[in-house]
C-alpha cells in the first residue's frame, strides 16, 4: 500500500512540513517521534497520528486506517509506516522541466 | 489473463480511468449514513517516470477529498520536500465498452497534482503499471495492459 522506492532518505533527514499543509502538525509529530519509535523496535508498523499525538501503533495499514476512520472519519489525521528509511518519490516525469 | 487495449493518440498513451473514494472510506461513510459521491470518469496518461499515480486536484475535490491521509517525500528543484498522499479507488477500463475487463485498485495512495494539462486528469504511475504487462505496439499505434 505505502509506496516503495529505490531512492530513500534516513529518518533523521526528514524535511519539515510546509506550515500551510493540512497534515503539518501530524508530520512534525512523526518527525519528532520516529527515532523513539524505531528504538522501541516498531519499524514496519503503522502509526496513527492526530495533531501532536501518536494515537496508536498497528501491525497493518488497513488496521491503522480503520482505527483512524472509526475515531476521526474525515477529520485530518495521518497514517504513517514507521521507517528508518523514508521513500523519496520520483515525481511525474511528464512535467519535469528541461533545460533549453 | 484479461487485456485492455487503447489506441496511441497524439496526446500519448491515454486510457480511461474511474477515480472514486477508496473502499474503507466508502464503508465508513455508509455506516454513518453519509452520502457517497460517485466515481469521476477521467483521462489517464501512462507515465513510467512517476513512482506513484497522480490525480488532479479538481478530481479529488469532486470526491470531497480535501484532507490527505499520509505524507512521504519527493524531490523538487528546491530539494527533498514532504508530499501529500490521498487514498482513492482507481479503475482502468474502456468507457466506450459497456462491458469489458477492468483493472481495479480499491485502495491506492496517490499524489495530488495541482497543475495538470487540459484534458488530462490522472498520471498512471509505476505503482499501477508494475501489476500489469504493458505492451507498446508502436507500428500499430496501440498499447495494451494485461493483468
Amino acid at each position: 500500500m505505502f509506496p516503495h522506492t529505490s531512492q530513500t532518505i534516513p529518518w533523521s533527514d526528514l524535511p519539515p512540513a510546509n506550515p500551510e499543509s493540512l497534515l503539518a502538525a501530524e508530520w512534525e509529530t512523526y518527525r519528532r517521534e520516529v527515532g523513539r519509535l524505531l528504538a522501541e523496535g516498531l519499524e514496519g508498523k503503522f502509526a496513527l497520528i492526530k495533531g501532536e499525538q501518536i494515537v496508536g501503533v498497528y501491525d497493518t495499514w488497513e488496521a491503522a486506517r480503520q482505527a483512524g476512520l472509526d475515531q476521526y472519519l474525515l477529520q485530518p489525521h495521518m497514517i504513517h509506516p514507521i521507517l528508518s528509511q523514508e521513500p523519496v518519490l520520483r515525481g511525474p516525469g511528464f512535467f519535469r522541466s528541461c533545460k533549453s | 489473463m484479461q487485456e485492455l487495449k487503447f489506441p496511441i493518440i497524439p496526446d500519448g498513451m491515454i486510457c480511461d480511468v474511474l477515480i472514486g473514494l477508496n473502499g474503507q472510506t466508502t464503508k465508513a461513510l455508509i455506516s454513518t449514513g453519509q452520502a457517497i459521491l460517485p466515481p469521476v470518469p477521467c483521462r489517464g496518461l501512462i507515465d513510467t517516470g512517476s513512482d506513484v499515480t497522480c490525480v488532479g486536484s479538481p478530481v479529488l475535490r469532486r470526491l470531497g477529498l480535501i484532507t490527505p491521509i499520509a505524507k512521504t517525500t519527493t524531490t523538487t528543484t528546491s530539494g527533498t520536500v514532504p508530499v501529500d498522499l490521498f487514498e482513492v479507488s482507481l479503475n482502468v477500463l474502456s468507457l466506450a465498452a459497456s462491458q469489458g475487463p477492468m483493472l481495479v485498485f480499491s485502495d491506492l495512495l496517490v499524489m495530488e497534482l495541482a497543475g495538470l494539462v487540459p484534458k488530462l486528469d490522472v498520471l498512471i504511475g509505476m505503482d499501477v503499471l508494475l501489476t500489469t504487462r504493458l505492451l507498446l505496439d508502436g507500428p500499430s499505434k496501440e498499447f495494451s495492459l494485461k493483468f
